[in-house]
């Protein structure tokens, strides 16, 4: 009972007292029982094509904006992971549990490939590696139509639940796991993981990374694999859902989508690229209700980005944040930004303000 | 200005979300009253289209469905009992060619939330098939569009009760489609025998890397031959190629006499292009996606005279009742020329409502049934479904039923097409060999001319002589 | 064969250099990897397209015949697609060139931009402009329309007047200065920032240009610039990037590859885009200096 009070009280302390964490929690219970409010199956796939992107952008974030490995190819890993399930299903008969694991197992090994041009390339170069290789795994796949169908791609296999309410929860579920992982390994400040704190070393600067004793070989090599599996359990999931695995899941497109919402939401932190999907793909699907937001939503797309990118660098989420919280100066406790004192420390919040203020206030005294 | 800079960008944010906001707002719909008639109760049948309406394939479909669903109306709708349908016609934008996940999510919409009766779509084969299992799962009668993929009849053979709402109202079943591109080929290979003097010509393939394409290559290398001609190679171009002039020129070099293609992109823009611009001594015809439209004189910069393709209607041909207006109304309408969406835009409906009156119902299960036994006068020729159990739910083709013709480009006006097949022959014995529907010579058209070759292709070769 | 493979290769070796060229310039001067460059090829070939021959109302769909003449109308189509990169560095790229990913972002959404907006404007069919001479010679065996000479003698001469102004006029000098040492030629009164975007205007003129005289030979389409994108940033890769005599060279040496391709893979016309692709990965795994570049230290691991 006390362990349970003492919870709560971590809660309270941890959770409610922030405005924006009370937001995303009550965002991802509210995603929970969505099916409970709307049996709409319009609604539930808008909202399973929003989870399993989150999980796509999510892992582009973690290998350019944390690790800092420019890709403009992220489709080939959704790709491979389509394909390599709708192979197995329709070949072999084996049963989605399987296939999706191993979809991503495959993209995994594709991702460890990839990370041999990054152990020498870095940068624009990469970005062009990564760039080039969706294109030439087309280019397989409309040579060998037997085996990857070609144009139309991949069809026939079997779907994942069966139902909208199904796929919505198992996907949401997926989701959840995956970016918990995800948001483990990336996290600096946790002192059981250290990835977070490394990858980001090598992202800043992998010279002095490599010189402090961190393998960044492995540490490369790890995010690759990490990236390409959530990418790939993505592109499985997707392929099950839609019922076909074709050409446009690796077409350059695919992987922009990937870096838009990413950089709409904010880089380098997966609770933005995660917000970033959500917000732009249901956005852009309800435009289409209006015949002028129909024809104009593909333009205003390049618009938010420039916009994103000039105004709020770091992403839209991010952005946010900055404008409601504030780090406590003394003991490092995040605050609501309008608390003139610390809610911890009660050492005040914002000391050049409050440096201005007590000026005044003797001023007046006087 | 820096303390100005926090409201001015939040400012944005909030004019970007609430610009965001306004085009997401849903358009008011406009549903048509029904005009109440004398103890008659109206109804209104929702007959929906899915297509990419930035492209001529969602245009077209529109407004050959508009042009139906007009005279179906104006005519007095459908007569079920007591009760009287009309049709209203719902149209969503697909966006397939750019997203799948938009085409899957626009047919959902469909289907549950404009709760559509009766569906049109497929324009590509990728999306096509993503977007029947949608359809499939809410029941929803569903006629094709222009993808060429047979996987549907495949699915209907699997399993009949998932997908017996599949029907394709507009061309020849997914068999032949190998074979009625080729049809058009052998009276050019007359002329260019007649009038070249050459005994056996040489045929250069050019086949856009479709998927549609794929097993035409084999299959015309395996027939070409056997019309009396030499095969001297096959050039496969992609299907948005803007630069064919290397191809063209190995084309000549090998010595070709006539270029048959096969392509649905830009590709064949590009080929009759540079075909003209390079003067490459060859007949050209074969099944030239672009060349179907009136602006292919445009794209092509004004080089597709001589042209030949594959066409299911012409200004030129009574190929049934309807055709003329279709052919007028199409051009009118979106100012180009019917094609395969239009015709299939077009028959459907009109289908629909035949099937309806006859099955006195307008259920599910009825509809089909009537639609099995449908029996129609349509403006490419009687449409009748197969009875062969291999291609359930597909109309016959041939030459008492639905009919292609080949044409020839003669100016800028599609008008004046001229056309050269079906000019009252037989096909060859090799195409009925490998199941082609036999009978041609029974029917006779009045206005069939001969191909005509471009001139550079006889001083070419009367200058080898 | 051979004389097809000889022609065809240095009819698209030159198109792709002078291509190349402006994309090595920006990248050499200012270090910026311009996405977009195809795309102010892609405008100015609509721009010609729309001034010589129609416009289609963006949603009414109806089509007005312009017919004005040709040359205003290139020299217009030159310029707007300057104006347009001249004013995207001044006020949206200058702000982030730092910043690797966001130029790139930034550049790839200003193509995505030009092509939603021809989407809209003309639908996805494509378009044709007529050749200011047509007609056709035979060199060696192989019948050439005079658009391609004329064409590839534009091309030539462009690139060959780059080559000479970079090398003989102090513009030229302070370009190259700043390309080898950007905070030395600060130091030695050079305004950078000026040299940036003389630099981004010319390359988006070439760009422009080269639109223009290759836009009779081909067919003008929204997604026109994604094909020789690949093949340039593939020829820059072999050159070494920001190399502009390797940037020529690889536009060369890849033009001849993919005409190989086309002409002896039976039916493999359609691997084109594939064989850049994979030359250009090839050369960025065992020498991605490339040809003729520089190695930059702070690019290296």
């Amino acid at each position: 009972m006390a362990y349970l009070r003492h919870l709560f009280g971590l809660f309270r302390i941890e959770v409610l007292a922030i405005p924006w964490r009370v937001i995303a929690l009550v965002f991802l219970i509210g995603m929970i029982f969505l099916p409970v409010f709307t049996q709409e199956v319009y609604i539930l796939n808008l909202f399973t094509f929003c989870a399993i992107f989150a999980i796509f952008a999510a892992s582009w974030d973690l290998l350019t904006g944390y690790t800092g490995q420019l890709s403009l190819g992220h489709a080939l890993f959704f790709g491979l992971g389509a394909y390599t399930t709708a192979l197995l299903n329709l070949h072999l008969g084996w049963p989605q549990w399987a296939t999706i694991p191993l979809g991503a197992f495959v993209a995994v090994i594709a991702g460890l490939l990839t990370c041999l041009p990054a152990l020498r390339l870095r940068g624009f170069y990469l970005a062009l590696v990564t760039l080039a290789l969706p294109i030439i795994m087309r280019g397989i796949v409309d040579a060998t139509p037997d085996f990857t169908g070609g144009e139309a791609g991949l069809f026939g296999f079997v779907g994942l639940t069966g139902s909208a309410v199904g796929d919505y929860w198992l996907i949401y579920v997926i989701m959840l796991i995956s970016l918990a992982i995800m948001w483990k390994l990336t996290d600096t400040t946790s002192k059981m993981v250290r990835t977070g704190l490394i990858i980001r070393a090598i992202r800043e600067d992998e010279i002095a990374a490599r010189s402090s004793g961190v393998n960044t070989t492995f540490y490369k090599a790890m995010a690759f694999a990490v990236s390409a599996f959530f990418a790939g359990i993505a592109g499985a999931l997707y392929a099950h859902v839609i019922r076909v695995a074709g050409p446009s899941t690796i077409e350059v497109q695919t992987s922009f989508n990937a870096v838009i919402w990413t950089i709409f939401g904010g880089v380098g932190s997966i609770y933005g690229a995660v917000a970033g999907t959500y917000i732009l793909y249901s956005l852009f699907d309800l435009m289409r209700l209006n015949p002028i937001g129909d024809q104009i939503r593909f333009l205003l797309l390049p618009v938010i980005l420039a916009l994103v990118l000039l105004f709020m660098p770091e992403g839209l989420i991010p952005w946010i944040r900055e404008h409601i919280e504030e780090i406590c100066p003394r003991c490092k406790i995040v605050n609501l930004r309008t608390r003139r004192y610390c809610r911890a420390c009660r050492a005040p919040i914002h000391p050049d303000k409050e440096k201005k203020l007590l000026e005044k206030e003797k001023l007046a005294a006087s | 200005m820096a303390k100005l800079r926090i409201p001015l960008a939040f400012m944005l944010v909030m004019v970007m979300v609430s610009v965001l906001l306004a085009c997401a707002a849903p358009a008011a719909t406009t549903t048509q009253p029904a005009t109440p008639q004398d103890k008659q109760v109206t109804k209104v049948l929702k007959f929906g289209t899915l297509a990419p309406m930035a492209f001529l394939h969602g245009k077209a479909a529109k407004l050959g469905a508009d042009l139906a669903i007009k005279k179906i109306n104006d005519a007095g709708g459908m007569k079920v009992g007591n009760t009287k349908y009309i049709f209203e016609h719902v149209v969503i934008d697909t966006n397939e060619f750019l997203s799948v996940p938009d085409a899957v999510s626009a047919t959902t919409r469909m289907c549950t939330i404009e709760k559509a009766d009766f569906i049109q779509w497929g324009y590509r084969s990728e999306t096509a098939l993503a977007q029947q299992e949608v359809l499939a799962d809410n029941k929803k009668i569903h006629l094709a569009g222009s993808f060429a993929s047979e996987e549907p009849i495949k699915r209907i053979v699997g399993n009949y009760e998932r997908y017996k709402g599949y029907f394709r109202f507009w061309s020849p079943r997914g068999g032949y489609v190998t074979q009625y591109y080729m049809s058009i080929l052998p009276p050019v290979i007359d002329v260019v025998k007649k009038e070249l003097g050459v005994a056996k010509p040489k045929v250069a393939l050019v086949m856009a890397k479709e998927l549609f394409i794929d097993p035409m290559v084999p299959y015309a290398e395996n027939m070409i031959p056997k019309f009396g001609c030499d095969v001297v190679g096959v050039w496969r171009p992609a299907y948005h190629a803007d630069d064919v002039s290397t191809e063209l020129s190995a084309i000549k070099d090998a010595g070709a006499h006539i270029i048959y293609t096969v392509n649905n992109g830009n590709t064949g823009s590009t080929l009759a292009k540079q075909w003209t611009q390079l003067q490459i001594p060859c007949a050209m015809t074969g099944g030239n996606g672009n060349a179907s439209a009136k602006d292919f004189w445009n794209t092509s910069g004004g080089n597709a005279k001589y042209v030949g393709n594959f066409s299911y209607l012409c200004r030129n041909l009574d190929t049934g009742p309807g055709s003329k207006e279709l052919w007028d109304g199409s051009l009118q309408g979106y100012g180009d020329t019917p094609n395969s969406c239009t015709i299939a835009g077009y028959c459907n409906p009109w289908v629909l409502k035949e099937a309806i009156e006859r099955a006195q119902s307008v259920e599910y299960d009825a509809v089909i049934k009537a639609l099995e036994k449908t029996d129609w006068q349509s403006p490419i020729g009687r449409m009748k479904l197969d009875s062969d159990p291999k291609y359930p739910h597909e109309v016959l083709f041939g030459p008492e039923y639905t009919i292609n013709t080949g044409i020839q480009w003669t100016d800028a006006n599609p008008d004046n097409w001229t056309v050269y097949w079906p000019n009252g022959k037989e096909v060859p014995q090799a195409l009925i060999d490998a199941g082609y529907p036999s009978g041609w010579d029974k029917i006779k058209f009045p206005g069939i001319v001969d191909y005509q070759l471009p001139p550079w292709v006889k001083t070419y070769w009367q200058g080898k002589k | 064969m051979l004389q097809n493979i000889l022609v065809n290769g240095f009819i698209y070796g030159a198109l792709y250099a002078l291509l190349a060229v402006g994309f090595a310039l920006v990248f050499g001067v200012a270090r910026l990897a311009n996405f977009a460059h195809t795309a102010f090829y892609m405008v100015a070939a609509f721009l010609l397209y729309f001034g010589t021959a129609g416009a289609t109302g963006a949603f009414t769909g109806a089509y007005t015949a312009m017919n004005l003449p040709v040359l205003p109308v290139a020299i217009i189509a030159v310029l707007i697609p300057v104006l347009i990169a001249a004013g995207y560095y001044a006020f949206i790229l200058d702000r982030v060139k730092y910043y690797n990913l966001a130029v790139v972002i930034l550049t790839i959404a200003l193509a995505m931009f030009f092509q939603q907006i021809f989407i809209i404007w003309y639908g996805g069919m494509p378009k044709g402009v007529n050749p200011f001479i047509s007609g056709y010679t035979e060199i060696i065996g192989v019948r050439v329309q005079y658009q391609q000479l004329i064409s590839v003698g534009a091309c030539l001469i462009t690139v060959a007047i780059v080559v000479l102004v970079l090398t003989w006029t102090k513009w030229g000098q302070a370009i190259r200065a700043v390309s080898q040492d950007m905070e030395a030629a600060n130091l030695m009164g050079i305004d950078v920032g000026k040299i940036y975007l003389i630099t981004i205007s010319l390359s988006a003129a070439l760009a422009a240009f080269a639109g223009v005289i290759t836009a009779p030979l081909i067919t003008i389409q929204p997604f026109m610039w994604s094909n020789p994108l690949n093949s340039i940033l593939a020829a820059c890769v072999l050159g070494g990037m920001g190399s502009i005599k390797g940037s020529i060279a690889g536009a060369v040496v890849l033009a001849f590859a993919e005409v190989i391709v086309v002409a002896l893979v039976p039916g493999g016309g359609y691997l084109r885009g594939v064989v850049a692709l994979v030359v250009m990965i090839f050369v960025l795994l065992f020498k991605p200096e490339g040809l003729f570049g520089v190695v930059f230290e702070e690019e290296r691991l």
